[in-house]
């Protein structure tokens, strides 16, 4: 027994003294106009970007030795009007963590393979794309678009404008907008809250919870083709709806309304008022079950 | 051409220095020359502004709201009033224009290619039963896009990560089973207002992972 614990001992005290990879450190400062266009993509693991009431942008972090980070700032006058950098890793594994710190009204645009993406603070421009990870998004970008294949994306705050879009990663908005797009394959969607001008929210298999407000006078579109659909709405809210599953069915817990037979006798359907009537909620399923929640 | 005309930075290398793409070296020659060149640095901001003005532009422009609502209430079969006394004449005549269509669609529109990264057998390729012309004509609305899409990535597809491809294919093997699922459903009811809605919106996701697919391969 002595013998195997002086083993696992050596072992770890190897493993323990085997030098990491490494790493060099990055910092790049400059000073740049409030809405400053920064591009990074390549093969960072993780980038934290950082909207800051400052006119100038940094760029911090560590990266291996054998990378490459390259690029620039556009240097035309005093202030930069933009930056365009990107990172080569010698084995192309994303390695490189990154601090972005912008004026809150920058535009970015950043892309990598598999990467966690933390953004706060940014008022101006978001595009950010991915394909596993993660993307985290807290506060409200004028425009945000979120690519990812089956990176989670998740954002805190009301965007102006969003665009967020998945194959199987799933999606969740906290907060509202006047214009919002969210799509999945395969993966969940969840509105826990904000108001919405207009929401259109697809999805083909993957569930779809929607507890958000809508305008007087807006719209929510959502449909589904085997994803189950939530739709949880206070009683009152001033709005037409329009439901229907070709070959599910539909509880309506908002109103005494039951749903009724679709065509041919397959599916439910069921249209009503309330509140006097204004915004549309319009929401259409092939084969899923929806379930209307009163809020 | 004076000399001075000579020594202009050309577009190719103003770009690059937009881009961010030119060594050190290179970009502070570049620079110095802007410095002290008028329309050099006319030419400069000017590229600027169309490479700004270009990635502002949204990805998608998407129809007024109303547009589908009231392309579907002017074609929706339930709301088809024939007026004319000669109805069945009419009948006879949308039949055989119908059935003129659906040939031309069949021999000169290619289907849309279903699993587009890899030979492989569909459900939707395999579909024993005669989509309605609803159906059909959905088909042909996306038939162009997937195939060119598809094309792309099937010759592409050696430089993407395989794990990359794997989750690619795996959202369009979903994608076209709800396509088959909804098209099958057509086939049996063409009249339902809802299903023409869904399966092109269903089309509408598979452009859309196609096109994002494409977009991860280098240079693109």
């Amino acid at each position: 027994m002595a013998r195997f614990q002086l083993t696992c001992l050596a072992l770890v005290s190897t493993l323990a003294s085997r030098p990491l990879p490494a790493q060099r450190a990055v910092e790049i400062r400059r000073a740049v106009t409030s809405t400053a266009s920064i591009r990074i993509s390549g093969a960072f693991a993780e980038l934290r970007i950082h909207g800051w009431k400052k006119d100038s942008a940094v760029i911090t972090g560590s990266i291996p030795n054998d990378a490459r980070f390259d690029g620039g700032f556009i240097t035309s006058t005093t202030l930069s009007t933009g930056a365009k950098y990107y990172l080569e890793t010698a084995t192309g594994v994303p390695s490189g963590k990154l601090d972005l710190y912008v004026p809150a009204g920058a535009r970015i645009w950043a892309k990598s393979g598999s990467a966690t993406i933390d953004v706060e603070g940014v008022t101006g421009g978001l595009d950010l794309n991915i394909i596993g990870g993660s993307v985290h998004v807290a506060g409200s970008p004028h425009e945000l678009t979120i690519e990812s294949m089956d990176g989670a994306v998740t954002v805190d705050g009301s965007p102006s404008w969003a665009r967020l879009k998945t194959a199987s990663g799933d999606i969740a908005l906290t907060g509202g907008s006047d214009d919002a797009g969210l799509t999945t394959v395969s993966g969940t969607i969840h509105v826990t809250s904000g108001r919405f001008e207009r929401a259109r929210i697809e999805s083909v298999t993957g569930a779809v919870d929607f507890a958000g407000d809508v305008e007087r006078g807006g719209s929510i579109d959502i449909d589904t083709h085997s994803g189950a659909i939530d739709l949880r709405m206070p009683r009152s809210v001033p709005a037409d709806f329009d439901i229907a599953s070709v070959a599910g069915t539909i509880e309506n817990g908002i109103t005494k309304r039951p749903a009724v037979p679709g065509r041919e006798g397959r599916g439910q359907e069921i249209g009503f008022t309330t509140g006097g009537g204004g915004a549309r909620i319009y929401v259409r399923s092939f084969k899923a079950n929806i379930r209307l929640l009163p809020r | 051409m004076t000399n001075r005309e000579q020594q202009h930075m050309d577009l190719d290398r103003l770009g690059d220095l937009l881009d961010g793409r030119l060594a050190i070296a290179e970009r502070r020659v570049v620079e110095l020359h802007l410095a002290t060149c008028d329309a050099c640095m006319a030419r400069r901001d000017h590229l600027e502004a169309l490479v700004g003005a270009a990635h502002a532009l949204p990805d998608e422009i998407e129809p007024p709201p109303r547009l589908w609502d009231d392309a579907r209430d002017r074609i929706s079969p339930r709301q088809i009033t024939l007026r004319a006394r000669h109805w069945s004449l009419l009948a006879a005549a949308a039949l055989i224009l119908i059935a003129l269509s659906s040939i031309v669609t069949v021999f000169l529109t290619p289907r849309p290619t279903v699993v587009v990264l890899e030979p492989r057998t569909s459900p939707a390729t395999n579909a024993s039963f005669t989509p309605p012309p609803v159906a059909r004509s959905i088909d042909a609305d996306y038939a162009g896009a997937i195939h060119e899409l598809s094309e792309t990535l099937a010759e592409r597809r050696a430089q993407l990560d395989p794990a990359t491809i794997a989750k690619v294919e795996a959202s369009l093997r979903v994608i076209d089973v709800a396509i088959d699922e909804a098209r099958r459903a057509l086939a049996a009811d063409p009249a339902d207002p809802t299903l023409p809605d869904l399966l092109a919106g269903h089309y509408e996701r598979k452009v859309e992972l196609l096109r994002r697919a494409n977009a991860l391969l280098p240079s693109t």
